[in-house]
């Protein structure tokens, strides 16, 4: 059996090759491949009939314990059989049937098709079960969605309510598998929970329902299966006869041994099934586009199907596999004839085609036969089925058997009606066959245009026919049918079931039924043309379709009125939320409250409430400032209370940095502020308000969960570790620079790159956008002279700057080695040498930047730092302290770790000052090439060259626009921008 | 192998990123320096997974300090995967990135050497402040990445969405470290191994261990806190963002799933919360996707709907609910950026990503489409891809917690889920229907598979469209030469857009006339081949993810290993 | 107390703030935050102990808890590169620092190639990228050439635009938002 499936599976995989090659010729090679496959599993199938069935397990997910499991029984057999038999035959027909050119696709698809469909009806484990169950709906999708943009939109539908279908199935197998504790599908129908009606089962049965019916097109979801006609026919005709819908058939029957007895089961089955039999036959009959026809028969007989599934009696199980076999060997049939029809006469519509059967005697008589197999003529196979399905109904008994097979009788008149229909059609006299307006099939293009339709050729008509003859052979000795059917009952029901099938089986009510049956419909097709007249206007009511379509809009609407509440790139309706659940955990958290320890010492000083003021006055301050200036003034004054905070509570280095972050926070803030508006635009109250209300519960939220979680115990142990140990340990003194370069150095290391990257993050925004141009420019920098000179302004500055500056770089310098025993550390020199930096940008008397690559310094310092870390594994770990000493002074790797934190720092204060600091934009290059003045050494194929020649002819403008470009796709929009400052400052003079 | 070594995996990219950002720029040294460094980092990778598949569990206190001291490195199998999967991802998309303008700038290589370490940094640390720094150090390279993907436009609605972005990350991590203080104020540790348990024994550690989840998960989009990501990542380029969905939002569930397990050993009294916030993060995620009009944006939001799946097999806490989270966790790792990096193959070419604007991209790049419907349907669960394993064990997991609303929902979810991939296949890849379909119709794997990207197919799609043609022969030549000849590191969109814009001029058809080209799609199709494995061959890594799910669970070997270390 | 009620305090101004429409405010906003959430983890040391941890044997019960010092100061400094990316990106925007300036949505895009002038800009752009990476840049010649023009032609009119469009002389003085502005309205006239 692996085997069997291994080869499909091949054969799946080689199909796309050998219709790309042969073109539709491959349709011969796959066929024989599949009919192949078909003579071996009958032989397998031999063993099967003695009553053993055949088991194979491949492990494949043990861990869900989920395993390929194979098992061919009776019904498998069956199935097997006409998925084979019926592929073979259709892609043999196809050969005949498509028309020149690679096809690749179609093949691919059809065989996929088949081999998916072959694991389906021998898969053992509901998951395998699953997983081929959707493979078949992929491959409906995309056969439908071939045959052009008209398809795509059916296409689509299809697949969105076979795969809910398949979801649900999906839902079953994970509550039966819950339920059994086994994905093995025959445990799970040995299983006895089913006997039992709990709500799982209910649950269980209405899913495997719902799935079944999607599949098989059952009310309400039968609107997919005609709509899905756009496909070219003999994708049709597999998906009628022997594919997709049998899926859900076979799924009934497989599951019908355990629910047989469910009332829910059979009330279900029954209903669905009868309604869609009548529906669909009501329609078939007021269709002209003769695949419609046959797909709204399709439904009809589906229907039929299901509800003798539903009556679930070993009779009826034995007529519903009956029925499954003869409609696969009619419908087949008959879609690849009316293939053949539509190919030779060019049209397929009754109105268009009236009369062409004559000229085309062997394709007509083939497609009689069939179609009165459809309509339960005997000696053929369908009138023995149909008897089939009349006993079945009539086996439920009671006054439910007179309905239910009076719908069925209603059913199979309507049947006999539309059957006549077709045979009318063809045959009657009338005009010779139209050419159609429509876009006639690929197929017909290599055609030579015909007068009238003339007979197919034997290859193309002869598989067409065949099925239709076999279920003529079958009609006519039906006994060869007893033991396969017998055994796929007896499977199916799960008790052993004795076919004898027979043309006659007495003078019975089934019998009667037929009659009527028959004698009511020849009267329909007597009154054809009122009962169109009367149909033709009728429109069922609800259509489908439409339901689904709406489905999909209006999910998509909601869907977008979900999105709109966060539609929006400001960031403050998206803090705001994060917010208000802060404050919600608080709320619950105070809730739940639980006693707590005892606070150890006293938390507060009086000198603290000076320091509590102050930062009050400091936020309210940069709450109501109207002004950027006046706001960060108020903030500096808030960092500055801040700072005394870290002070008084004893942590000098704390303090120090923080102090030196205000400095240059402030620095950079101003090379800001020069090119944004002064004002703020006054918030709207609501803002105001809202913004308010949240920000009190956030205070009063911090303040308990301060007040509460804090403050409640002694040191931590890893605290006195530190205090005690930390200087024996490192032989620093200041024990927060121990922590910082040696405890927890790893910190410090991502805390220096966090500050470079800043930097380059700098960089890679400025290059990619200019910063707004400076709002009002010095005048110094337009025309020189008058008070508002700034080199005058500044000369004060600079001759301070002058002595200063080397006095503050050896200052950070003293700071960085005194760093590991006093207040002091890599941070804090850096910072100092930043603000000295600053210091001089600020005194000098025109922006300018400084001539230093922030790149290679950003860079080495990282290099630096994680450098010292590898070194230290020589020590056994990353970044283990190294002590060493030379010339007598004790030195160890954590200065140098130091360094490397110094590097960054200087690096991204650097970046800030040469980035934004200067008017022109001839910094940005810098923040590109990692060095303002190009190198002299770099080859002129250099980026930096090339760029700058493309950017030469940009803008053949000034130079320091030219150099002013920056890097990355944004440049061409910026571009333009250049060109429009100039343009405007031309216009501002 | 030694816990020593795992410092390895932050050390080395810190130190090549350095030296990128210090040299000057050579684009195809970058490049080229960059893509090795992220294949060995996948290897090592690799390595330690084999190394810990075991259930054995490595760590290191960093500077070999005594245990609470030091800051632990741990490596159990979780993070081993993690870090396989992020090395991984991050190649493909550096890949990706490379072909595409950015590529060129000399930010990326560095920005993305270092991003990783932060990555890795967050993945094996054992300390809850240094998880802070290493998300810091994570974040502040993905803001130079993420404006630095501007798109020619000089990228306006990068800066507007870079704001937004780093001022929700800035608030999410400064509340972590908030959290962070309050756990230290309460227990007086912030190593995660003394703090196992805590938080399920005393309701205060629980309340500040809270703070810092919540913070986690802004961070992972959970609803009701998840709208920033769907409006921010799209904001970046198709490289960036295909990056930021594998690697970002998945370190903060990656932190969930870890202190969970550890400080509130898997407490069943807060898992209703985590099931109820998590089933709406998937219902809002897929109703916001189905809405959008822009790939991207869709995607986006399937994140956060795909985020609820992940973060529900924390919620399920038990051997199969984690089990099933972490191989959903890595499936879709894979698989979202395999979609983010088709979608922006198409962007990338045709400048735009709105729905229905670019039209029929299926017909002229067949494999492309192959590898979005793949991707597409993995990501909707269905078989046979990595995306039914995942959403199978989920749901198998929901009904054997009994929490079938969850799984009603996830199976109703994954329908939406597919309805806005067909929304973006069929308006994007098949978009507005073209006049007389022969050739090699949409969908075609098999055209595909034979002849990859036949010359034949665009000419005779195109024939139909009426300028089209002329759009392709004017565009084609040009790509070709120019990528594959003249120029090293390609930017494939570039030149042919340029030249179909110089030589077609204004002519509507020059946009059906353009092809993604192989070059682009390999990166998309290379992870959806790996979603299509982990389908077939799912046990592998499931089995790999029931050992990993069975370390948190019992993290009696995580702590006893860092008590060691 | 005192400390908890100074970080409520803060929190509470950060919340306000950043929750304002410029992005300069936001930034202030976060400021004050990582001010507050620093007094937090001194207060998670315990405020009773105020003693530096300075020099040789220390008293565990009076000497602060040196531990979140060391966090403190790593927080400090991280808080402080990304206040610098900020206030880049606040000056990096259209309108200002107004957070508000979203993109209007036909110009989220890349520009299409069938849109006039702008399409010439920005095959300058791709050309120009081109040469970036070392392509023969005479390709780029011929393109840039109009391109420039191009450019040129839709700033024309865009300073008058950005008046009648903004009405906020500062924004209208500001060629960058002209620019933009121009090109929303010979797209959105296209539209």
């Amino acid at each position: 059996m692996v085997t069997i499936l291994g080869i499909a599976a091949l054969l799946a995989l080689l199909a796309p090759f050998a219709g790309q090659l042969l073109g539709a010729r491959a349709g011969w090679v796959l066929g024989a491949g599949l009919a192949g496959m078909c003579a071996g599993i009958a032989v397998m199938g031999a063993q099967v009939l003695r009553g053993e069935p055949l088991t194979q397990v491949v492990t494949w997910m043990p861990t869900l314990d989920v395993h390929l499991a194979w098992r061919l029984d009776g019904l498998s057999l069956v199935f097997a059989l006409l998925v084979l038999g019926v592929g073979a035959v259709v892609l043999v027909y196809s050969a005949g049937y498509l028309g020149k050119g690679p096809q690749g696709g179609f093949y691919g698809w059809m065989t996929v098709f088949a081999a998916a469909m072959l694991g389906l009806v021998l898969a053992d484990d509901v998951v395998v079960l699953f997983v081929t169950w959707e493979i078949t709906t992929l491959c409906s999708f995309f056969l439908i969605a071939r045959s052009g943009p008209h398809a795509r939109e059916p296409a689509i539908r299809t697949l969105l309510v076979t795969v809910g279908g398949g979801l649900c199935l999906l839902a079953a197998v994970v509550v039966m598998v819950v339920a059994t504790g086994t994905s093995r599908l025959s445990a799970i129908l040995a299983d006895e929970i089913w006997s039992q009606q709990t709500p799982v089962t209910t649950a269980v049965v209405v899913l495997i329902a719902l799935a079944a019916f999607t599949k098989s097109a059952q009310f309400p979801f039968q609107a997919w299966l005609p709509d899905a006609m756009v496909a070219i026919t003999p994708v049709s005709a597999y998906l009628h006869a022997a594919a997709m819908v049998k899926a859900g058939i076979y799924l009934l029957l497989r599951f019908s041994a355990a629910f047989a007895q469910v009332p829910t089961w059979s009330v279900l089955l029954i209903a669905a099934g009868l309604l869609t039999a009548l529906l669909g036959a009501l329609t078939a009959l007021r269709q002209h586009d003769l695949k419609e026809l046959a797909a709204y028969s399709t439904v009809s007989q589906l229907g039929l199907l299901v509800a003798v599934i539903g009556v679930g009696t070993p009779g009826a199980i034995l007529a519903g596999v009956l029925h499954t076999v003869a409609h696969a060997l009619f419908k087949g049939s008959l879609f690849m004839l009316i293939g053949v029809v539509d190919h030779q006469a060019g049209s397929r519509d009754l109105r268009q085609i009236r009369g062409v059967g004559r000229s085309m005697p062997l394709t007509s008589t083939a497609m009689v036969i069939t179609v009165a197999s459809m309509a339960g003529v005997p000696p053929l196979l369908g009138f023995i089925s149909k008897e089939g399905l009349y006993e079945g109904y009539l086996s439920i008994g009671g006054l439910q058997a007179v309905v239910v097979a009076g719908a069925a009788a209603a059913a199979s008149v309507l049947t006999v009606a539309y059957s006549g229909r077709i045979v009318w059609g063809l045959l009657s006299r009338g005009r010779q066959p139209a050419r159609s307006a429509r876009p006639v099939q690929p197929a017909q293009a290599g055609q030579p245009e015909l007068p009238q339709a003339r007979e197919a050729r034997i290859r193309f008509w002869l598989p067409a026919a065949l099925p239709g003859a076999v279920g003529l052979v079958l009609g006519l000795a039906p006994f060869l049918l007893n033991g396969l059917i017998g055994a796929a009952a007896g499977a199916a029901a799960g008790t052993a079931v004795q076919a004898h099938l027979a043309l006659w089986h007495g003078l019975n009510v089934a019998l009667v039924l037929s009659a009527i049956a028959l004698g009511l419909g020849a009267v329909a097709i007597g009154a054809r043309e009122r009962i169109e007249k009367l149909l033709a206007h009728r429109s069922f009511p609800i259509s489908a379709l439409a339901v689904v379509d709406a489905a999909r809009r209006g999910v998509i609407d909601f869907g977008a009125k979900v999105a709109a509440p966060t539609a929006s790139h400001a960031p403050a309706r998206h803090l705001a939320i994060p917010m208000v659940m802060v404050v919600l955990i608080a709320v619950v958290g105070l809730s739940r409250l639980v006693p707590l320890p005892q606070v150890v010492g006293t938390r507060s000083q009086p000198l603290d409430w000076l320091l509590v003021v102050l930062i009050a006055a400091g936020v309210a301050g940069a709450m109501i400032a109207p002004t950027r200036v006046a706001a960060i003034v108020v903030t500096g004054v808030v960092g500055f209370a801040t700072t005394l905070w870290y002070y008084v509570l004893g942590a000098a280095d704390v303090a120090l940095t923080q102090l030196l972050v205000e400095i240059l926070t402030v620095v950079v803030m101003v090379l800001v502020l020069r090119r944004l508006p002064a004002r703020f635009r006054p918030a709207s109250t609501r803002r105001r308000l809202g913004a308010g209300g949240l920000a009190l519960a956030a205070g009063l939220a911090t303040t308990a969960g301060v007040l509460i979680l804090t403050g409640r115990r002694p040191m931590s142990p890893a605290g006195q570790y530190y205090v005690t140990e930390g200087e024996n340990l490192t032989g620093g003194q200041n024990v927060v620079n121990t922590i910082l370069v040696d405890f927890r150095a790893l910190d410090t290391l991502g805390e220096l790159t966090v500050l470079g990257v800043a930097g380059v993050a700098v960089a890679a925004i400025l290059s990619v956008r200019r910063p707004r141009p400076v709002q009002r420019p010095e005048p110094p920098l337009r025309h020189g002279g008058g008070l508002t000179d700034a080199v005058h302004n500044t000369v004060f500055l600079r001759t301070l700057q002058r002595g200063v500056g080397p006095a503050v770089l050896v200052l950070s310098v003293l700071f960085l080695f005194r760093g590991h025993q006093l207040p002091g550390g890599g941070f804090i020199a850096a910072l100092i040498g930043g603000a000295g930096l600053a210091l001089t940008y600020l005194s000098a008397p025109r922006d300018r930047t400084i001539r230093m690559s922030f790149m290679a310094l950003i860079g080495s310092g990282v290099i630096v730092g994680a450098g010292i870390g590898l070194v230290g594994l020589a020590e056994g770990s990353f970044l283990r302290p190294l002590h060493g000493s030379l010339l007598g002074i004790d030195l160890t790797t954590a200065l140098a770790f130091d360094a490397g934190v110094y590097l960054a720092v200087l690096g991204i204060v650097l970046a800030a000052i040469n980035l934004l600091g200067s008017e022109r934009a001839d910094a940005v290059p810098a923040a590109r090439w990692g060095d303002s003045a190009p190198a002299p050494g770099r080859p002129l194929a250099g980026p930096a060259s090339s760029r700058e020649r493309a950017d030469a002819h940009i803008h053949p403008g000034p130079p320091d626009f030219g150099t002013g470009r920056v890097a990355g796709p944004g440049r061409a929009a910026s571009g333009g921008r250049t060109d429009s400052d100039d343009a405007t400052e031309v216009r501002r003079r | 192998m030694t816990g020593v070594v795992l410092a390895l995996f932050v050390a080395v990219p810190l130190l090549s990123g350095g030296a990128l950002i210090a040299i000057p720029h050579r684009a195809r040294l970058h490049q080229v320096a960059l893509l090795t460094l992220l294949a060995l980092h996948t290897v090592g990778a690799v390595a330690l997974v084999l190394a810990t598949r075991d259930g054995t569990v490595l760590a290191h206190g960093i500077g070999a300090w005594t245990f609470g001291i030091a800051i632990p490195f741990v490596a159990d199998l979780f993070s081993a995967l993690m870090l396989t999967v992020t090395g991984l991802l991050s190649l493909v998309c550096a890949w990706f990135a490379t072909l595409t303008p950015v590529g060129r700038t000399r930010y990326l290589a560095p920005a993305v050497l270092i991003l990783v370490a932060g990555v890795n940094g967050a993945l094996l640390t054992g300390d809850i402040f240094n998880l802070f720094v290493f998300i810091e150090v994570m974040l502040l390279p993905s803001y130079a990445l993420f404006v630095l993907a501007a798109p020619r436009r000089g990228g306006l609605r990068q800066v507007a969405g870079a704001r937004l972005y780093i001022t929700v990350n800035l608030l999410t991590s400064t509340l972590f470290l908030a959290g962070v203080g309050l756990v230290y104020g309460v227990t007086g540790t912030v190593v995660l191994a003394e703090l196992a348990g805590l938080a399920a024994a005393d309701p205060t550690v629980a309340i500040a261990a809270t703070v810092s989840l919540f913070a986690l998960s802004i961070k992972a989009a959970v609803v009701p806190v998840h709208g920033w990501l769907a409006r921010a990542y799209p904001s970046t380029s198709p490289a960036i963002n295909a990056l930021f969905s594998g690697l970002h939002t998945k370190v903060a569930i990656y932190a969930i799933y870890r202190i969970y397990a550890v400080m509130f050993d898997g407490d069943e009294r807060y898992l209703w919360v985590g099931v109820v916030a998590f089933t709406l993060t998937m219902i809002i995620g897929v109703l916001g996707a189905v809405g959008e009009s822009r790939g991207r944006t869709v995607l986006a939001f399937h994140m956060v709907s795909q985020i609820g799946y992940i973060l529900m097999g924390v919620a399920l806490f038990g051997p199969l609910g984690l089990t099933a989270g972490i191989f959903y966790l890595l499936h879709h790792m894979i698989v979202k950026a395999s979609l983010f990096l088709s979608v922006g193959a198409v962007e990338v070419t045709h400048g735009t990503d709105r729905l229905g604007k670019v039209t029929g991209v299926a017909r002229r790049d067949p494999v492309l489409a192959v590898a979005f419907f793949i991707a597409a349907l993995s990501l909707a669960g269905l078989p046979p891809f990595s995306g039914f394993v995942a959403k199978y064990s989920l749901i198998l997991a929901s009904i054997d917690t009994r929490q079938i609303a969850a799984a009603v929902a996830m199976v109703v979810v994954s329908l939406i889920t597919l309805l806005s991939m067909l929304k973006i296949w069929s308006g994007m890849f098949w978009g507005r229907p073209e006049p007389a379909p022969d050739g090699e119709p949409a969908p075609d794997g098999a055209a595909a598979r034979v002849q990859p990207v036949p010359a034949g197919v665009g000419a005779t799609a195109d024939a139909g469209g009426t300028a089209g043609a002329h759009g392709a022969a004017a565009a084609d030549p040009a790509g070709q030469d120019e990528t594959s000849d003249r120029q090293a590191p390609a930017p494939a969109g570039g030149p042919s857009t340029a030249a179909a814009g110089a030589d077609t001029g204004p002519d509507a058809g020059a946009v059906v006339g353009r092809r993604v080209g192989l070059r682009l799609t390999m990166p998309a199709l290379a992870l959806a081949a790996i979603t299509t494995t982990l389908g077939l061959g799912g046990e592998v890594l499931l089995s790999l993810a029931e050992v990993a799910a069975g370390n948190l669970i019992d993290t009696s070997a995580y702590i006893e290993a860092v008590r060691q270390g | 107390m005192t400390l908890a009620l100074t970080a409520g305090l803060l929190i509470g101004g950060a919340v306000y703030l950043f929750l304002q429409r410029e992005m300069f405010r936001v930034i202030l906003g976060f400021i004050l935050l990582s001010h507050g959430v620093n007094l937090i983890l001194f207060a998670a040391g315990g405020a009773s102990r105020r003693t530096e941890p300075l020099g040789g044997d220390l008293d565990p019960d009076v000497v602060a808890d040196p531990l979140p010092q060391a966090f403190v100061l790593t927080a400090i400094v991280i808080a402080f590169s990304i206040t610098v990316v900020m206030l880049v990106l606040a000056v990096a925007g259209r309108r200002g620092d107004d957070t508000h300036d979203n993109v209007p949505d036909h110009l989220d895009d890349y520009p299409d190639p069938d849109v006039g002038p702008a399409a010439g800009r920005d095959d300058a752009g791709l050309v120009a990228d081109a040469g970036d990476a070392g392509l023969a840049a005479d390709a780029g010649h011929s393109t840039v050439g109009d391109s420039a023009d191009a450019g040129h032609s839709t700033v024309g009119d865009s300073a008058d635009a950005g008046n009648s469009r903004l009405g906020n002389s500062a924004n209208a003085g500001n060629a960058a938002d002209a620019g933009d502005v121009a090109a929303t309205i010979t797209r959105g006239a296209r539209q």
